[in-house]
């Protein structure tokens, strides 16, 4: 069998080779060799092999005439191949490469360019149609789909399409103006297996109308239907692709097998297509039908009630129904299924009475108001808009400054009598092959970028398979391609229209026309917007260290919460004894310095808020607008294991825990401020319950004996706090919630905390381990983001605009380099000529600069919400990012400068 | 470079050729190169290099086509031959060689 080399590589080959008498004897000698490689080493290595042969015997062969005249039996048949437009423009394709040898400066720069600012925007253009611009994977004519908003119902907000209860999905989901309906829940975490082995599953809970409605079909098994989707049925669930990868490895026998989630086991029926993620984007690994499950979990009766406004509803419109009719019709049968509710007796409040349906599209409702992924897409669509302008800038200045540079070899070669259509080629040649190499660089760039996009940014998104999508591709490539082409050709183009001599003439004098204000005000441009771009991170970056450096008021570093999932129906005594046993646990632990139980699940989170707090002197404690006052409450250590910082008065003492103790608090700096200003805390009370209970008797008013440092615990903005903690005996009954102080790094105890409480008893199903510092490191999120996305970006501006900087400041000392000689000669100083570049760096740096800054005051009204303690127009960013780019100008303009400085007069001037 | 004188790499060639003999055909001249003069050449410069040695008339090529060799596609080989001026450049070469060297051995001994 005879084995072919690449033949896009050998009809390359030809096609550089021409007429060349020698052609098909090269052709016949490189198969030959590519046949042998290929038997010893291979298909893929004979086929690299001949494309750098191709590659550099056909460059030594592109353009040249054939001069071969003597010796040999040319053939006069073997040339002329094809018409010969191709055959120029391959050839001159070929010839092009050489452009790697011959300034691999400029071709390295261009490659650069293209690779980081295109690859950046890849990635983003990627996300932005993933999360803004496509409708959810495998969701079926999505023009029609509407997710439901209720609206004129006081509590129940406008934007937050989670306002149904099921009897008001039940009453518009029979309507002839809809096609189907389907309600589901938001997602929730769930824990499966139990124990040791147990994991966290992100589970949603859909009626059986969810996957005929999105028009989705199973991958295998089947979805659950209206048999399995009723109070009652045995439990079922679909699993998610990837949840079925990472759990079962696709193992198809899974379906069948049971799976333990929460206190309840469900069959596997089906599994849910490959990148399906139900009607929203976020990462799912289960599906379970919703009417069974929901009255599985709840002691009540969830789908009866018109108050539990926990669902999402979605529609698809009947044909030829208009949005106006269907919400019409919609808004109907909701007031109508109230209003029958409230005839039989049903209690509503005010709110709502007379509510309104409004079907909000469903690419928008995946939009702005859904989540922060969406904020965060846009925010990098916007930086990276500007990294793209900086770019495309970059490279069409690069390309010029080539074009003019070889204006006279053009106007040399023009007047040795090569067709102008050749020169062109040659331009669009050099310039496609650049574009083809940076696309190449720029989409490895785009594929590395994208994992780290979706690990650091998206990390709700499931990673998609294919990072670029085709019409990003596209987009990019189109863009590549006009900035390379355009840029590259025209001073070719211009060339044409100029009598050669004139050129050859000019250049004879030193001065070289064109393309220099052109350049200037693309240098300009790109100064500009990496100076907005600097600002942008210099805000967020301290943004970030603000968040990092606020003072929580707590010693939170050491702070671990530890909260233990029960097996179901687990009788209260064993909860609390169970509870104790892994407090006396931890206590005891290697790397445990304090634990105490609590009445909360979550101590500190400000999650127990209370409204009927009275205080001596003024009676009821108002409500904080931004929430609290929180209470707190722990056994003996709370203060010293919670980190609390005492500022007054004193902490609980070991005989303030112990039961039937006299009673004692501490309230915080701000409530004690607010509640009593100006008076003495230490001398007030607080009654912790209006009234008393008989049981009890009066609640007596509790002496405040200390006052803590506020702790800012439910955002990092909030600077009041309000809280009051009392002590709690060890044996009170019920503690939920177990908080621990470690000696050392918190993070490092989280596994064995975990491990160790959950060997304790097959009783425990899952035991949450949540360390302070990564709920606070949760909340300086947005701040981190901000600074690493304006700091990757605005370094990457930085760049590529020095690199504009260099190589407009290299061109023009290059040209100059007469008038410079000319200078030296005439007893210039070196410094003088320094300062000569020096000059022009300046001036390109200070205008870019102000503009820039300017740019960056008026945007910076839009930042100045999502900044942390930083003015949006603020001095010391000002400055270090005019620091920065003046140093980067600077260190742009030192090789041209030093050139500028070793030239030799002399040869300057008899160069031409 | 005065008349019937040739550079050193047309040198090679033309010796390569001349001793890789019947079998001259390019790929073994390549080898031929490499193995006794222990240089790598691009095959684009060598075949070049043929083109414009072929043009000074310093050596000549037949087509090869009545031993078809399959893996080839077809295409047929060209045997090179050094021509009358081929020899006697090369034999020019070696005489200015020589002349130059004479005498000169003794003193490169204790440098081998």
């Amino acid at each position: 069998m005879t084995v072919s080399p690449p033949r896009v590589a050998e009809r390359l080959l030809s096609l550089c080779l021409g007429p060349a008498p020698a052609a098909r004897f090269i052709v016949g000698d490189l198969r030959q060799e590519y046949a042998a490689l290929r038997g010893g080493r291979g298909r893929a290595i004979a086929h690299l092999w001949y494309w750098r042969q191709a590659l550099n015997v056909g460059s030594r062969y592109v353009g040249r005439a054939p001069d071969n005249l003597g010796g040999g039996v040319g053939d006069p048949t073997s040339g002329g191949r094809g018409p010969s437009f191709w055959r120029d423009l391959v050839s001159e394709l070929v010839g092009a490469l050489r452009v790697f040898r011959t300034a691999p400066g400029f071709a390295t720069a261009v490659v650069f360019t293209l690779a980081l600012g295109l690859g950046a925007n890849a990635t983003m253009f990627g996300a932005v149609d993933r999360v803004l611009l496509s409708p959810p994977e495998h969701v079926q004519d999505h023009e029609s789909l509407r997710f439901l908003h209720l609206s004129g119902l006081g509590q129940r907000s406008f934007n937050s399409p989670m306002a149904y209860s099921f009897p008001d999905y039940e009453s518009i989901r029979g309507l002839p103006v809809l096609a189907d309906a389907a309600a589901y829940q938001s997602r929730r975490r769930v824990t499966m297996g139990s124990g040791v082995d147990a994991r966290r599953v992100i589970v949603q809970s859909a009626t059986a109308e969810f996957f005929p409605l999105l028009g989705v079909v199973p991958a295998h098994g089947r979805f659950f239907d209206t048999v399995d989707d009723r109070p009652g049925a045995p439990p079922v669930a679909v699993l998610a692709d990837g949840f079925w990868e990472r759990e079962f490895g696709r193992d198809p026998a899974v379906i069948g097998e049971a799976v333990a989630m929460g206190a309840h086991t469900y069959e596997v029926i089906g599994i849910a297509p490959a990148g399906f993620t139900g009607a929203n984007l976020g990462t799912v690994d289960i599906w379970v039908p919703l009417r069974m499950n929901i009255n599985l979990t709840s002691s009540w009766d969830v789908l009866a009630s018109r108050g539990a406004w926990w669902f999402r509803v979605i529609v698809r419109l009947a044909e030829g129904v208009s949005e106006q009719e269907a919400e019409a019709r919609m808004t109907a049968a909701h007031r109508a299924g109230i209003a029958a509710f409230i005839e039989t007796g049903g209690e509503v409040g005010d709110d709502s009475r007379g509510g309104t349906v409004n079907a909000g599209a469903f690419m928008m409702a995946l939009g702005p108001t859904a989540d922060n992924d969406t904020a965060i897409t846009l925010w990098l669509a916007g930086v990276s808009l500007l990294v793209l302008l900086i770019a495309c800038a970059n490279v069409a200045n690069l390309m010029l400054a080539r074009g003019i540079d070889r204006q006279r070899e053009r106007a040399v070669r023009l007047a040795f009598g090569v067709s102008r259509r050749r020169l062109v080629f040659h331009a669009l040649a050099e310039a496609l092959v650049l574009a083809f190499v940076g696309g190449i660089a720029a989409f490895a760039v785009a594929t590395w970028s994208g994992r780290a996009l979706y690990g650091l940014l998206l990390r709700g998104i499931p990673l998609p398979e294919t990072i670029v999508d085709v019409r990003s591709a596209v987009f990019l490539a189109c863009v590549v391609l006009m900035t390379t082409v355009v840029a590259g050709v025209l001073p070719s183009i211009q060339a044409l229209r100029t009598d050669p001599g004139d050129v050859l003439r000019e250049s004879r004098r030193g001065a070289t026309r064109g393309g220099g204000r052109a350049r200037g005000l693309l240098t300009l441009g790109q100064v500009s917007l990496s100076t907005v771009l600097l600002v942008g991170a210099g805000l967020f970056v301290q943004s970030l260290q603000n968040a990092v450096e606020v003072d929580l008021g707590f010693d939170h570093e050491a702070v671990i919460n530890v909260e233990l999932e029960h097996r179901g129906g687990l009788e209260a005594a064993r909860r609390d004894e169970l509870t104790r046993e892994a407090h006396q646990l931890l206590a005891a632990m290697p790397g445990v310095e304090g634990a105490i139980l609590s009445s909360s699940t979550r101590p500190l989170y400000g999650w127990d808020e209370q409204h009927d707090l009275r205080a001596s002197r003024i009676g009821e404690v108002p409500r904080v607008p931004e929430g609290g006052p929180y209470t707190y409450a722990g056994t003996e250590g709370y203060v010293e294991t919670a980190g609390l910082r005492v500022v007054k008065g004193r902490a609980f003492e070991p005989a303030d825990y112990a039961s039937g103790a006299p009673f004692a608090l501490m309230v915080s700096r701000s409530l004690a401020e607010g509640v009593w200003p100006g008076l003495d805390p230490l001398k007030e009370c607080i009654f912790l319950r209006h009234g008393a209970t008989e049981l009890e008797g009066p609640e007596p008013c509790r002496p405040v004996i200390g006052v803590y440092e506020d702790l800012m615990v439910r955002s990092l903005a909030d600077n009041t706090s309000w809280s009051v903690t009392w002590p709690i005996p060890n044996e009170t009954a019920g503690l939920r919630g177990i908080l621990v102080r470690s000696d050392g790094d918190a993070l490092d105890l989280v596994q064995s905390i975990r491990a160790r409480v959950a060997a304790l008893s097959p009783d425990i199903r899952y035991v949450h381990v949540t360390p302070m510092v990564a709920r606070i490191e949760a909340m300086r999120g947005p701040w981190r983001v901000g600074a690493t996305l304006f700091s990757a970006f605005g370094i990457l501006a930085l760049v590529v605009a020095s690199l504009g900087l260099y190589s407009v400041l290299s061109v023009a000392v290059a040209r100059r380099s007469r008038e410079i000689g000319i200078r030296a000669a005439l007893g210039a100083r070196r410094g003088n000529l320094v300062g000569m570049v020096v000059t022009r760096v300046a001036r390109l740096v200070g205008v870019g600069l102000v503009i820039g800054l300017g740019a960056a005051v008026m945007l910076g009204r839009f930042m100045e919400s999502v900044l942390f303690g930083v003015p949006a127009v603020n001095a010391s960013v000002f400055a270090v990012v005019a620091v920065v780019l003046v140093a980067a100008g600077l260190l742009a303009a030192w090789i041209p400068a030093r050139r500028a400085t070793a030239i030799d007069p002399a040869r300057a001037m008899t160069a031409e | 470079m005065a008349p019937g004188h040739i550079g050193e790499f047309e040198q090679v060639v033309l010796l390569a050729i001349l001793q890789a003999g019947d079998e001259a055909y390019a790929p073994n001249i390549r080898a031929v190169i490499h193995e006794s003069a222990g240089r790598s050449v691009s095959r684009g410069a060598l075949y070049r290099t043929f083109d414009r040695m072929a043009a000074k008339g310093l050596l000549e090529w037949e087509a090869e086509g009545s031993n078809p060799v399959p893996e080839r596609g077809g295409a047929p080989m060209r045997r090179f031959t050094v021509t009358a001026a081929g020899r006697r450049a090369l034999r020019v070469s070696r005489e200015a060689l020589l002349t130059l060297w004479d005498g000169i051995e003794p003193e490169l001994e204790d440098v081998r």
